[in-house]
C-alpha cells in the first residue's frame, strides 16, 4: 500500500530473487464474475475475488447501479443482485476498458446512463465506436464525446430490441463481450456476429465461461465469428471461483527469467496464458510447472524467440522486457490489439525501452526488440503511461539494469496488481521512494 | 432594497439550483490527496472553493481541463509540495484549517495567512491536532494579519484531541489527512456529538467512498493508512437552495416548479427536509433518467407536523417561512442552535415574519430558550407591505422573499447583496418560475440584487 502513494520509485538492480509469490486473482475473470453477479436476482458468492482497482471499479459501479456487495472476508464477496438497475447512473469505469465495455452493454437497457472517466488522457483517448454502432443498431440512444465514441458517453435504452447485430473487434474484444451480457437482459433472441477478425479470443471464452456459469446460453459458431444468446435465459446467482491473473502471472514469470534466481511462483489456475510456458522454456528458461506451482530458475541465457500475441496479449509487454535481454532479436506478432489499452503498448513501450536504452522497432502489427544480454546501463526516468503492463515491464528491466530506472507515476500498477512492488521486495527486489 | 410582488396568478415552470458547496469543498481536498486523476461534475464555484482550488495548485494538484459543467484535475496523494509563499485563505477558516491540516503532509513549511476578520475567531486556537500527530504549528500573526507556519512531517500518527464543541471544520481537517498518515490516527472528540455532525458525516461518507477506512469509535474516530482513489465526484444540488423554491411552491396562491439537473445528495438531512415537505404537503417527485425534481403542492398527510431541526438546520429559516401558509399546523422543535449561525435566526426570521402579518410565535426549552416556533392550522392570508430586514444574512433574504410571495401587498427586503454567498442567481431563477418583483438589471440584462 504504502509504494502506492508515491509518484516515483526506484527500483534497484537484483543480485538474486529467492522465494515463493503469489500474483492476485485475474481482474479480467472478477470483473466479469461481478457484473454477472450484480445482474442476477439472489446472492452469489466470488471466492479469491482480485484486489486489483479495475475490479474495485467494477464492484463501485455495479453498487451505484443497484446491486448489494459485501465483502465477509478477505478476497471473498457476497453479491445480491438484480435484473432491476438504477436509471439515470452516472457511472466511472476508472482506467479499465473491459469494465466500460462490459457496463455498456449491461446498462443498454436502463434509461440515461452515463459514463464518465477522470483518465481522460488514457481511457478517456480509447474510442469505442464499435459498441456504440452496435447499440445503435439495437435501438439504444447513444450520445458520445465525438465520432469515434470517447466519454463522456450516454446511453438511453427506452427503445432497445433484439436481433441481429455486428460489432467489430479487431481493435477489442471487449466490445462483443459487453454485447453477449446485453443479450443476457434482453427479452428477445440477439445474434452478434463479427465481420472483420477476433484478435484476441482469450478474453472472449472468459466472457463466454463466465456467462456459462451465470445461466446465459450462448450458441458460438467454431470459428467464434457468430454468437447467439437464446431469449430470457436471464442471470442467475452462482458461485464464482477466480484464478490467478495472467497479466501479472507472466509478469512475475518473466522477472524470475531475467535475474539470477530461484523462485516459485503459485496461483489459483492459469487463464489467458496460452503459449507463455512453452514461450519461456523456448527461450531458456527453466521451469518446473506444477498444479499450482511453478518453479523457475533465472539468469541463464535468454534465446531470442517470437511470440504471436494473439495467444496471451497480458503477456507481451513482459515478455519483450524478458526479450530485452536476450541475445539477438525477437518478433511479437499479431498484437495491433495492444495499441489501444491503458496507452499504445507498442509505441508508448517502445518509448520506454529507448529512454532506458533499448533498441526496437514497430510495425503496425509487430513489436520487434533487438536485445542485449549485459543489461541497460539504468539510473535514468520511465514513465508508466498510466499502464500496469509498462511499469511491470519495466521493474524487469531494472532488476536486470546496472544502476536500476526510476519510473514515473508507478501507482498504476494497482489497476492489477497493487501488491508488485511489495512482492517484489519480499522476493529480493529492492525498492525506494 | 428588493420589492416582491405577491405571487397571486401563481407560479411554474422550470430551475435550476446551484450545487453544494460542501460537496465541492471536500472533492477539491480529496481530489489534491489523491495521487491519480479525479474529474468533479457540477463544480460550485464559490469564492471560497475557487480559493481552496488555488490553494491545491499551489500544493501540487495539477488541473487538466475546466468547463462550466466539470472540472479534471490530478492530486499528489502524499507528495504535497511546499509553496515558495504564503497560502492566503481569504478569510475562509474552513480553507485555512483544512490547508494546516495537509501542510502537515508536506515535507517542511508552509506559510498561511488570514486576514484581519480571522484575528477575532478563534481559527488559530484548534490546530494543536498537527502538533500531537508530529508536525508543528507556530503562530506569526501580527496586530493585522493572522500567518501561521505549520511544519509537516514524513511521519505522522497517534492521538489527536479535537475540540468539537464550537465548529465541526477542525474535525474534518484532520480526518480528511488523516489516512496519509503513517501509523494510526485516533482522534478524540471533546463531546460525543458536536456541533455540525452533519458535515462530519459528509466528510466521513466521502472518504469512504474513496477508499479511506475509517471507524467511529466511542470517544470519536480512528483512521487507518491507507490511500484515495480517484474517481468522479457528482457535486449534488444544494438542498438549502432547494428548499427556497419549495417554499414558494408552499407559498404562492398555486403553483409547481420542476428543479432541471438536480442531483439527491444521498444524505440523511436532504431526506429528513424531503418528508417533512411531503407532510406539509408538497410533494417532491425525482426522476432519475432525466435528472428532475418535480415539486408540487397536494394534501398534507397530517394535520399537525411536528418537526426535529437538530439534522436540518438550515432550512430552519425556510420551514419558518413557509408553516404560515401551508394547511397544517407546524411546530418546529430543537432549533436553538439555529440562532447560533450567522445572526440569530430563528429570533430574526419570526420577528419579520410577525411585521409581514403572519401568525408565528417562539416555543421555549424549560430553561426558558427559544426551542423552535409554532403555528396555528391553516393558511394565513398576511398583510405584508411593509419593509423587512434580512440582518446581513443570504438565507434570512430568500426565506423572507418565500413569504413575501404568499402575502396580499407586495413587501420589500434588503440585504438582496449577499446572496453571492449561496445563490447568485436566485432572482433569475425566481423571475423564470413567474415570481415578479422589482429588482435592477445590469447592462447585459442580468438581475441583479443591489437597488
Amino acid at each position: 500500500m504504502s509504494f502506492l502513494r508515491n509518484k516515483t520509485l526506484h527500483i534497484h538492480p537484483a543480485q538474486n530473487l529467492k522465494g515463493t509469490i503469489r500474483p492476485p486473482a485475474s481482474k479480467s475473470y472478477s470483473a466479469r464474475a461481478v457484473l454477472a453477479a450484480a445482474l442476477a436476482p439472489g446472492r452469489s458468492r466470488i471466492d479469491n475475488v482480485a484486489p486489483s482497482h479495475n475490479v474495485r471499479a467494477m464492484i463501485d459501479a455495479c453498487a451505484g447501479l443497484g446491486a448489494e456487495i459485501e465483502s465477509d472476508e478477505p478476497g471473498r464477496l457476497v453479491l445480491s443482485g438484480t435484473r432491476r438497475w438504477r436509471d439515470g447512473v452516472t457511472v466511472d469505469p476508472g482506467n479499465s476498458g473491459i469494465v466500460l465495455r462490459l457496463l455498456m452493454g449491461a446498462t443498454a437497457v436502463r434509461r440515461r446512463t452515463t459514463f464518465v472517466t477522470p483518465y481522460a488522457q488514457s481511457l478517456g483517448r480509447r474510442g469505442n465506436s464499435e459498441m456504440v454502432d452496435a447499440l445503435r443498431t439495437l435501438g439504444v440512444c447513444v450520445t458520445t464525446a465525438d465520432d469515434e465514441g470517447r466519454l463522456p458517453v450516454t446511453l438511453d435504452g427506452s427503445d432497445i430490441h433484439g436481433g441481429d447485430v455486428a460489432v467489430n473487434s479487431r481493435r477489442s474484444s471487449q466490445f462483443l463481450s459487453g454485447l453477449l451480457y446485453l443479450g443476457g437482459l434482453l427479452d428477445e433472441p440477439l445474434t452478434v456476429t463479427v465481420p472483420d477478425e477476433l484478435k484476441a479470443p482469450a478474453p472472449v471464452l472468459t466472457t463466454l465461461s463466465v456467462l456459462r456459469d451465470a445461466g446465459i446460453q450462448v450458441e458460438t459458431s467454431h470459428d467464434l465469428t457468430r454468437y447467439a444468446v437464446t431469449r430470457g435465459t436471464g442471470f442467475q446467482p452462482g458461485h464464482h471461483q477466480v484464478g490467478s491473473d495472467p497479466a501479472s502471472t507472466a509478469a512475475l514469470l518473466a522477472l524470475a527469467a531475467a535475474v539470477d534466481s530461484d523462485v516459485d511462483v503459485e496461483h489459483n489456475g492459469l487463464e489467458e496464458l496460452d503459449g507463455v510456458l512453452d514461450h519461456l522454456r523456448r527461450a531458456g528458461v527453466a521451469l518446473d510447472a506444477g498444479t499450482s506451482t511453478i518453479h523457475v530458475r533465472g539468469g541463464g541465457v535468454i534465446t531470442p524467440v517470437d511470440f504471436d500475441g494473439a495467444k496471451a496479449p497480458d503477456a507481451v509487454l513482459p515478455l519483450a522486457a524478458l526479450a530485452a535481454h536476450a541475445d539477438g532479436t525477437s518478433r511479437f506478432h499479431n498484437i495491433e490489439h495492444i495499441r489501444y489499452k491503458e496507452c499504445d503498448r507498442i509505441s508508448d513501450f517502445r518509448q520506454e525501452l529507448l529512454n532506458a536504452g533499448i533498441e526496437s522497432e514497430e510495425r503496425h502489427d509487430e513489436l520487434i526488440v533487438h536485445g542485449s544480454p549485459e543489461g541497460v546501463p539504468g539510473n535514468v526516468t520511465v514513465d508508466s503511461h498510466y499502464d500496469h503492463a509498462v511499469v511491470m515491464a519495466m521493474s524487469l528491466v531494472a532488476l536486470r539494469s546496472r544502476s536500476g530506472l526510476t519510473i514515473n507515476e508507478p501507482q498504476y500498477v494497482a489497476q492489477t496488481y497493487p501488491g508488485f512492488f511489495e512482492h517484489l521486495q519480499r522476493i529480493g527486489g529492492t525498492v525506494t521512494a | 432594497m428588493v420589492l416582491v410582488h405577491p405571487a397571486v396568478d401563481g407560479l411554474g415552470g422550470y430551475a435550476r439550483i446551484p450545487h453544494s458547496k460542501p460537496h465541492m469543498q471536500r472533492s477539491i481536498l480529496l481530489g489534491l490527496l489523491a495521487n491519480t486523476p479525479s474529474v468533479v461534475l457540477n463544480p460550485a464555484w464559490s469564492s471560497e472553493a475557487r480559493s481552496l482550488f488555488e490553494a491545491a495548485q499551489r500544493l501540487g494538484m495539477t488541473v487538466a481541463d475546466q468547463t462550466a459543467h466539470q472540472v479534471s484535475f490530478c492530486g499528489v496523494g502524499r507528495s504535497i509540495q511546499v509553496p515558495g509563499t504564503a497560502l492566503e485563505s481569504i478569510g475562509s477558516a474552513f480553507n485555512l484549517r483544512t490547508m494546516a491540516a495537509v501542510a502537515a503532509l508536506a515535507r517542511g513549511d508552509t506559510i498561511l495567512e488570514g486576514n484581519a476578520s480571522m484575528l477575532a475567531r478563534p481559527v488559530r486556537d484548534y490546530l494543536g491536532f498537527i502538533t500531537e500527530l508530529g508536525g508543528d504549528v507556530e503562530d506569526l500573526s501580527t496586530s493585522r494579519n493572522l500567518r501561521i507556519r505549520v511544519r509537516g512531517s514524513r511521519r505522522l500518527g497517534g492521538t489527536a484531541h479535537i475540540d468539537t464543541r464550537h465548529s465541526s471544520q477542525v474535525l474534518t481537517s484532520l480526518l480528511l489527512v488523516a489516512p496519509l498518515a503513517e501509523d494510526p490516527v485516533r482522534i478524540n472528540c471533546s463531546q460525543g456529538r458536536g456541533v455540525g455532525q452533519g458535515y462530519v458525516d459528509l466528510t466521513v461518507a466521502m472518504m469512504r467512498e474513496r477508499g479511506a477506512w475509517v471507524e467511529s469509535t466511542e470517544s470519536g474516530f480512528v483512521v487507518r493508512p491507507g490511500m484515495y482513489r480517484s474517481g468522479v465526484h457528482e457535486i449534488a444540488s444544494d438542498f438549502t437552495a432547494l428548499s427556497y423554491l419549495a417554499g414558494t411552491v408552499a407559498t404562492a396562491e398555486s403553483g409547481h416548479v420542476t428543479i432541471r439537473d438536480y442531483i439527491p445528495s444521498q444524505l440523511g438531512p436532504e431526506r429528513e427536509f424531503l418528508h417533512v415537505l411531503r407532510q406539509l404537503g408538497i410533494r417532491t417527485t425525482h426522476d432519475p433518467a432525466t435528472h428532475t425534481l418535480l415539486i408540487e403542492r397536494v394534501e398534507p398527510t397530517s394535520r399537525h407536523v411536528e418537526i426535529d431541526a437538530r439534522n436540518i438546520p438550515t432550512v430552519v429559516p425556510t420551514l419558518a417561512a413557509m408553516a404560515p401558509f401551508v394547511e397544517p399546523r407546524v411546530t418546529v422543535h430543537h432549533a436553538a442552535h439555529v440562532n447560533n449561525h450567522k445572526c440569530r435566526r430563528v429570533d430574526m426570521m419570526l420577528e419579520q415574519l410577525r411585521h409581514m402579518g403572519c401568525s408565528i410565535a417562539p416555543t421555549y426549552t424549560a430553561d426558558g430558550e427559544v426551542d423552535g416556533f409554532g403555528t396555528p392550522s391553516g393558511r394565513q392570508e398576511p398583510v405584508g407591505g411593509v419593509t423587512a430586514e434580512s440582518h446581513g444574512d443570504h438565507r434570512i433574504f430568500m426565506s423572507l422573499a418565500t413569504a413575501a410571495l404568499g402575502a396580499r401587498l407586495s413587501t420589500a427586503i434588503n440585504g438582496a447583496e449577499h446572496l453571492h454567498a449561496s445563490f447568485p442567481d436566485y432572482f433569475t431563477v425566481l423571475e423564470r418560475v413567474g415570481a415578479d418583483f422589482d429588482a435592477a438589471r445590469t447592462p447585459d440584462g442580468v438581475l441583479s440584487p443591489a437597488r
